[in-house]
């Protein structure tokens, strides 16, 4: 009898059914988003919500005064994984605390941890939400305090992936 | 010239390249070099390095003897002081001086060669940096860098950074800013290049210290002005690149593990009768001085932790798994014990098969499947290089079993491959990774890395550094130079290197 | 004319079917496999021996890269690894949270791999709908961590910080729907007669074999033995959970993707019991700033989604690093499995075989 259940098309059609079902939601409903279960942004026109702890670019806070937050403890520099950070200590006219004369960032090895953000004593850094990080140069990656390769803007790095 | 005393320093690989050379002084046993008893002074044979002179009249006879086998060692582990005799160097000017010597000296601390008009000889010291007292001043910003340095000395609270109360000999903990106390014991040398690395590592600069004059002389310069350039880092010198050698062979072990707590229960004890021994004599000191009587020590309370961290150590062995292979394989089993609620059992290594056997058949043990088997590279191990250890799991009763064996370098223990046909990969991995080879596998070949590997990577001497690991700044790296010289410096370390060209 | 003659020919290691570089020599008689070898280590970067170099601490980025389908069931081990060798009781709290996650990445696990498993086969349609609810998933892990795949979620003695506010509200609404969303990919599949060709009866291996080969996981179960590390040696809070060990006795690619199908249903039934009795406390154990290990050695192993996860672990006395660093991947051990499942079948079952396997080539090779 099991020959018989090859001309029941039960099976093939509750598959058709079902998929038939979503199409036609999509097709006459006029506004794609208003669909249940819709979960396609179209990006780049319109960018998804990101969440508030999504790990992006490592970015330097600065404090109330424009000044900058680090005091080169090397927390972050000793606790990194893949060793991206580097601080050269330094000292500036009217500050007590240390001020790093350089902190250079290799974007290219950061596998955005945060540990260094967990490990800062000082909320001095922190991983903003910018995720468009692809770059022509491999030197756009090496990011640093000041020029172009700033760490405290959305930086070169990414900067054509907006839409035009 | 005479040679007044002669030690040896840690490393000995036990070669008998020195007793051949000189059989009247060195004597090699089994894990390290002695100096006989009969050539020194106070009669005891070790490695002395209370370092006992030579008796007098081999001092001149075996100088050169000496001299050969500290040449020789393959190591330079064997050190040696030597004096010009006055008695002799008065009439033979500077000549012996500048014949002294020179050339192939591998000698670690410099012998020491005296002037000639100098009348005795004299054991010249040197005096090892040592730090007395460390404080913190005002203005810690409680950033953690100097307790992630040197923990044992430095603990940071919420409003600043404070001397452990068990580093110091007043007992206090704070800043140590106005008591200045002293560090206890050897503190001051154990952790002295720590607590140098904590200051120069503090970003305020407000951990200070205190110390002999070599320890200040020692301590590094501040730092001068930063080139704005660019820089480039030297890949020897990156922290967590290095390929350090361990200096122990950490085996879990029920026996050693006994041991060692019998013996830091007598150092305990040992240092507590000394404690009240000194006690004893301030107190007839301060009595016959007519001063108050000092305070009487305290024994130190043993350290309690308020962490939730119960260190597992290793236990007596009490499951019936463990009893009953105990019972069946007598003097096969080497130990069985607990550990952290796992069941370990080190058998020889030339009978693993047969446990292996005996845990698979057995109706009481039933462990029918080899879950993991892997081995570990133990460098400095007593007479073992590595230990290979297998996990089994019970499907049915629910159990793991830890079966462990040591072995050393070039022994080839027998294949499970027969028993568990899950261990043919394994052993693969554990040939390709660290080079054991074993019996009557069926094709043992590299698994991981391609076949004309060189080296084997998870041994302790292989660097982690390798192919592409850049330490370089690439912004200025436009010609590729930077890139180059860092390949060189790879090389220097001793890792292939060479690209294969295609043809 | 009726030459008998071998053909030997290579399968990957680009091949879309062998998800990732996998390579397998494959000896043909005609669509007969003869012989089938896999070849592995394309992708071999070392964690093991970088993670000797690491601090206790910093070995978790490597662990998302093992596993990168299921992230953080490899945090999970390493976290509790690390733990068993310190002797650190996590709190309830934390334990509770890791066992949501980590049933939460058991079904996306699970999802992708239906969705490719299906799309290897010829069966394009559900890996649309599997994808939808697996990137749900993941933003609910974007939610608590601030990534979707290389988590690095936990940390040694509890979590980084509590569940963000609402993401409890968030995972309820998953919850809701996602009952619903497996029976739509059992609409799809499970009668179809075109997948039950392609799938019963194809690549058998038996309890036995299984047993032998050290195969653990789906694989396993799907050959009837009911053996789950969950329940036979429980860690996080699955002592605490109700939930049952689906098998099948087939033995083959439809019963794993029965057994597969169920424990979806079951993950999905340990998530509501994590959010209906969450408890209330500290997320984090109190431990020393600076972790130093004893001289000891641990293996501890959870049930990832592909079969046992295992950690070996040596610590050396006063050490920041572990000494020893091995683990036990279950795709590794269960690919040895491969020639016994396709030799003699014809060439298409070898797609199905690996399928079915589960394998994910960056755990392979690690």
């Amino acid at each position: 009898m099991n020959w018989l259940k090859a001309f029941n098309p039960s099976d093939i059609a509750g598959g058709m059914k079902l998929t038939g079902k979503r199409f036609r939601q999509v097709l006459f409903t006029a506004n794609r988003r208003k669909v249940p279960m819709h979960f396609v942004a179209e990006y780049p026109e319109v960018k998804v919500k990101l969440a508030p702890r999504y790990r992006g670019r490592l970015t330097m806070i600065k404090d109330e005064q424009g000044e900058i937050k680090c005091v080169c403890c090397l927390a972050c520099e000793k606790i990194c994984p893949t060793q991206v950070i580097t601080i050269i200590k330094g000292k500036k006219e009217g500050r007590k605390m240390p001020f790093p004369t350089r902190y250079d960032f290799e974007m290219e090895r950061c596998i955005f941890c945060e540990f260094c953000v967990e490990s800062c004593g000082f909320d001095s850094i922190i991983l903003n939400h910018q995720f468009e990080l692809a770059t022509y140069n491999r030197e756009d990656f090496s990011l640093g305090m000041e020029g172009s390769e700033n760490m405290f803007e959305n930086s070169a790095v990414g900067k054509f992936s907006v839409a035009e | 010239m005479a040679i007044t005393k002669v030690w040896i320093e840690e490393g000995c690989i036990v070669c008998n390249a020195c007793e051949a050379e000189c059989p009247d002084v060195f004597h090699v046993t089994e894990d390290s070099c002695h100096i006989r008893g009969e050539a020194r002074v106070d009669g005891v044979e070790n490695e002395n390095k209370g370092k006992s002179p030579l008796k007098d009249e081999l001092q001149r006879k075996l100088e050169d003897a000496i001299v050969a086998a500290a040449a020789g060692c393959p190591v330079s582990v064997i050190v040696y002081e030597q004096v010009a005799n006055a008695a002799e160097a008065a009439p033979a000017a500077p000549a012996p001086v500048a014949e002294a010597p020179k050339a192939p000296e591998p000698v670690v601390a410099a012998p020491v060669v005296e002037a000639p008009k100098a009348e005795a000889p004299k054991a010249v010291a040197v005096d090892a940096p040592r730090i007395t007292k460390v404080w913190i001043e005002d203005g810690c910003i409680v950033c953690n860098a100097c307790e992630a340095e040197c923990p044992d000395i430095f603990h940071v609270t919420a409003d600043s950074c404070h001397i452990k109360a068990d580093s110091r000999v007043d007992g206090k903990e704070d800043e140590n800013r106005a008591a200045k106390a002293l560090l206890k014991g050897d503190l001051g040398l154990e952790q002295f290049s720590k607590i140098v690395a904590a200051a120069a590592g503090c970003p305020v600069n407000v951990i200070k210290y205190d110390g002999t004059a070599a320890a200040v002389s020692a301590a590094p310069a501040p730092a001068a002005e930063v080139p704005a350039g660019p820089t480039s880092w030297d890949i020897r010198t990156a922290p967590n690149r290095q390929v350090t050698a361990p200096k122990t062979a950490p085996v879990p072990s029920f026996k050693t593990y006994q041991l060692e707590v019998a013996e830091q229960f007598k150092a305990d004890e040992a240092k507590w009768q000394k404690t009240q021994a000194d006690y004893e004599v301030a107190k007839q000191k301060a009595a016959a001085e007519g001063k108050d009587a000092p305070k009487p020590p305290v024994r130190p309370a043993p350290k309690k932790d308020e962490n939730d961290m119960k260190t597992p150590f290793p236990q007596e062995a009490k499951d019936a798994d463990l009893l009953l292979l105990a019972e069946r394989l007598g003097d096969k089993v080497e130990e069985v014990f607990e550990q952290a609620g796992e069941l370990v059992c080190q058998v020889k290594k030339e009978a693993v098969i047969e446990v292996l056997r005996l845990c698979q058949d057995d109706p009481h043990l039933k462990y029918e499947m080899l879950t993991d088997e892997t081995a570990t590279h133990y460098p400095v191990g007593k007479d073992f290089q590595f230990s290979v250890v297998y996990h089994l799991t019970s499907l049915s009763r629910r159990k793991r079993l830890r079966i462990r064996i040591l072995i050393p370098e070039g022994f080839e223990p027998e294949s499970a491959c027969a028993l568990y046909p899950s261990a043919n990969w394994m052993e693969r991995e554990i040939f390709d990774m660290l080079g054991i080879r074993f019996q009557d596998h069926p094709g043992l070949t590299r698994i991981l890395c391609p076949e004309g590997w060189e080296g084997y990577p998870l041994r302790k001497e292989y660097p982690t550094l390798g192919w592409g690991q850049r330490d370089i700044d690439f912004r200025e790296d436009r010609s590729g130079m930077l890139n180059r010289i860092a390949m060189e410096k790879a090389g220097n370390l001793g890792i292939n290197l060479s690209i294969p060209k295609a043809d | 004319m009726f030459k008998n003659e071998e053909m030997e020919i290579n399968l990957g290691p680009q091949h879309p079917s062998t998800h990732g570089v996998l390579r397998v020599k494959l000896r043909l008689d005609g669509e007969t496999v003869t012989h089938c070898e896999p070849i592995i280590g394309y992708l071999h970067r070392g964690v093991e021996k970088i993670c000797e170099d690491k601090t206790f601490f910093q070995g978790q980025v490597w662990t998302d890269r093992m596993d990168y389908v299921a992230a953080i069931s490899n945090n999970l081990g390493w976290a509790e690894s690390i733990e068993k060798l310190f002797g650190i009781e996590v709190p309830r709290r934390a334990r509770y949270i890791r066992t949501m996650l980590t049933e939460l990445n058991r079904i996306s696990s699970h999802l992708l791999w239906l969705g490719t498993h299906a799309l290897d086969i010829g069966a394009m349609t559900v890996f649309l709908y599997a994808f939808r609810e697996r990137e749900q998933i993941l933003d609910l892990f974007e939610a608590f961590c601030g990534a979707r795949l290389t988590t690095t979620a936990f940390r040694i003695g509890g979590l980084r910080e509590d569940l963000p506010p609402g993401f409890l509200k968030q995972a309820q609404a998953f919850q809701d729907r996602f009952l619903a969303c497996v029976d739509e990919y059992e609409t799809l599949l499970t009668e179809n007669r075109i997948w039950k060709k392609r799938t019963v009866g194809v690549a058998p291996i038996s309890a036995e074999d299984c047993i032998a080969y050290g195969v653990t996981g789906p694989v396993l179960r799907a050959a009837g033995v009911a053996f789950d590390i969950r329940k036979a040696f429980p860690y996080a809070a699955y002592d605490e959970m109700e939930f049952d060990v689906p098998t099948a006795t087939a033995a083959d690619t439809y019963a794993r993707y029965q057994v597969r199908v169920e424990e979806m249903r079951q993950s999905h039934r340990i998530v509501q019991q994590c959010i209906d009795k969450l408890p209330e406390g500290p997320v984090m154990a109190k431990l020393p700033k600076v972790l130093k290990s004893e001289v000891g050695e641990v293996y501890h192993a959870i049930e990832a989604p592909k079969g046992e996860l295992g950690y070996y672990l040596v610590g050396e006395k006063g050490s920041g690093n572990p000494y020893r660093f091995h683990v036990r991947a279950p795709s590794f051990v269960n690919l040895q499995a491969l020639p016994k499942m396709t030799e003699g079948k014809l060439l298409a079952d070898v797609i199905a075989a690996i399928g079915t396997l589960d394998v994910v080539l960056g755990e392979v090779d690690r």
